[in-house]
């Protein structure tokens, strides 16, 4: 990586009467970058969001935007835009006076805001000719309205607080993919704030995980997705998420489960390839997806099948094994024959978990 | 049926208290148009006698004027003063926002009279008895309790996220305060400023005590006039042109709020 990113955060802290919000936190994103903050609800993500807006004051630490240090700056002086979650439109406003807000902060001139208006409205797929007030809009086009306006002032950052939480299931579907495709279309750097894994997977460039005020990983999707820095982040990326298998080594070659079954797996998947010494307590994880189900061979977890969700273009396979309900992704056509199987992780090196503090193995 | 009959007993119980409400009302303004020398109701002869009689009289022109200075003046300052501090409370968050807002109801716990008297020794000791700025102070203390409460609801009902938003796209707090806090807490401001004019407007115990002679507001003639001649048809006519007026403004006020929602 060449020269300094186009966002740089060092070493931000928050506190709320002594409970720490954010400890240290470091985050670089570069110019033009769709980037989410991930993580359930109090893990910080939303406080360093308002920090970045400018509407909370670090305790310490420092934010630089396009060279310039920016941690001290009030909010007004930022052009940072910002989406909200409720999306904040101004009621006493119409639509049109909702998006020309910004433009008149700026003193721009009445028919190049005009214009201005028109072109971010037609942006997020709304017809300028609107004259109602916002109240009189469905959730959907009140969050067009809410981007327009954030989008309309050019921003240098654009900040979106859980922008899909409020709308329903298929149009949150629909918008998330909008939201991808307007910000290709204007670059504008973008950092969405969600605590829904599915959405940071499908619009994100790099996702930063949050958890208690820190960041546990920082990558792209496929990244997150294929290496999980934590226990946790396996646990909660996908859907279904990855199966978490705790297993203990009792010898080079065998682990033992929860309920003391003894499994012996191939090799690449045996304590002896992975540096587990015997006696080590582990989590494996498992993609319900990379998980194949078969009746006979070597190195199968023998598994008692619970329930079969049928999803149309595959099914869920739930079934038991060692004590611990695992999902098993497989095609519609594939059928199961008796409720005895084995299960057959993949064949290379796993995804392994110390049990203690879920850090990679 | 019973809904029927539910129904003709709601309408019942609506008038009822329609009429017990605004009886009064009605007494007063039909007796104002009665030609007698004393208040009778019902009114036996029209005229607009008493009418002629309250706009020649200069004594009640005087208290007039001087009830609506008053009422202004403290009305401005109170609901000033209630917004500020509303606004403190209800956006700064302080820990102790819900003990100060009970102390800025205190002077409804007490009895108005004991107020008075309290407020009349401490006067004397600044020298404001029977001044104008000591009756409007004293005037902005039994309306603050009242604007305040209503600035509290009024600020509570705004999203800070408005105010966030405005800030986000160049605005600044002075900026956001005009273009966003204001406009949006204009209903509560109208109804914080009707209510604080009308109760200094009909005061009657606080001002007699710290206004002394030099300052006898509307309410405060009528009452005692009441006293020494019983009651006067004049104070009725005025009372009915009092009554018109309030209903002008409210018609009038509530079309031009409609027509500037509209546009």
């Amino acid at each position: 990586m060449t020269g300094s990113p186009y966002l740089r955060i060092r070493s931000v802290q928050k506190s709320y009467k002594g409970s720490v919000a954010l400890h240290d936190i470091d985050l670089d994103v570069e110019q033009g970058a769709f980037v989410s903050l991930l993580g359930p609800s109090g893990c910080g993500k939303s406080t360093l969001l308002q920090i970045l807006a400018g509407l909370l004051e670090p305790d310490r630490g420092q934010i630089q935007l396009d060279g310039a240090d920016i941690t001290n700056l009030p909010p007004w002086r930022r052009n940072i835009g910002l989406v909200f979650q409720n999306y904040a439109l101004f009621p006493h406003l119409s639509i049109r006076q909702n998006v020309r807000f910004g433009l008149d902060m700026l003193g721009m001139g009445r028919v190049e805001a005009e214009k201005r208006v028109d072109e971010s409205l037609e942006m997020v797929g709304l017809d300028p000719s609107l004259s109602r007030r916002p109240g009189e809009l469905s959730g959907g086009q009140q969050q067009r309205v809410a981007i327009a306006r954030a989008i309309a002032i050019r921003p240098r950052l654009l900040l979106m607080d859980e922008p899909l939480s409020n709308l329903d299931a298929v149009l949150r579907h629909k918008v998330r993919l909008e939201l991808r495709e307007l910000h290709d279309r204007t670059g504008i750097t973008t950092i969405m704030v969600t605590h829904d894994q599915a959405e940071a997977l499908a619009t994100s460039d790099r996702i930063a995980v949050m958890q208690s005020g820190r960041i546990l990983q920082y990558e792209a999707p496929e990244t997150l997705y294929g290496a999980p820095a934590t226990a946790f982040i396996a646990g909660f990326v996908g859907s279904p998420p990855a199966n978490l298998l705790p297993l203990t080594a009792s010898g080079p070659d065998n682990w033992t489960l929860a309920d003391g079954q003894v499994w012996q797996p191939a090799a690449v998947l045996a304590p002896k390839a992975n540096g587990a010494q015997s006696g080590r307590a582990c989590l494996i994880a498992l993609r319900p997806e990379t998980l194949t189900i078969g009746t006979s061979g070597d190195g199968g977890l023998p598994a008692r099948v619970a329930a079969v969700e049928f999803n149309g273009g595959d099914r869920l396979v739930h079934a038991e094994t060692g004590g611990t309900r695992i999902t098993v992704r497989i095609a519609a056509s594939q059928a199961i024959a008796s409720p005895d199987i084995l299960l057959f992780p993949p064949q290379q090196a796993p995804v392994l978990f110390d049990a203690t503090t879920g850090t990679r193995l | 049926m019973t809904s029927r009959f539910g129904k003709a007993m709601l309408l019942a119980a609506v008038v009822a208290t329609l009429l017990f409400l605004l009886a009064p009302i009605l007494v007063l303004i039909l007796s104002a148009f009665d030609s007698g020398n004393v208040f009778r109701f019902p009114p036996r002869v029209l005229s607009f006698r008493w009418f002629e009689t309250a706009l020649n009289h200069s004594e009640y022109r005087s208290s007039l004027w001087i009830s609506t200075v008053l009422g202004l003046i403290s009305t401005v300052i109170a609901v000033g003063l209630a917004s500020l501090a509303a606004f403190g409370l209800v956006r700064g968050k302080p820990s102790y926002r819900l003990a100060m807002e009970v102390l800025l109801l205190a002077p409804l716990t007490l009895p108005l009279v004991v107020w008075a008297i309290a407020l009349l020794s401490i006067y004397a000791q600044l020298g404001i008895n029977g001044t104008l700025p000591g009756l409007i102070l004293a005037h902005v203390t039994i309306t603050m309790p009242f604007a305040t409460r209503i600035m509290i609801a009024a600020f509570d009902e705004i999203d800070p996220n408005l105010e966030a938003a405005a800030k986000s796209l160049g605005a600044s707090p002075w900026q956001v305060v005009r273009r966003i806090t204001l406009p949006l807490a204009r209903p509560g401001l109208l109804s914080s400023m009707a209510i604080a004019f009308l109760v200094s407007f009909n005061d009657v115990v606080v001002t007699t005590l710290i206004a002394g002679a030099g300052w006898i507001t509307f309410p405060v003639r009528t009452f005692s006039r009441l006293r020494t001649e019983g009651i006067d048809p004049t104070t009725i006519a005025i009372g009915a042109m009092i009554v018109a007026f309030t209903i002008l403004v409210i018609v009038l006020g509530q079309r031009l709020f409609q027509l500037s929602r509209r546009f």
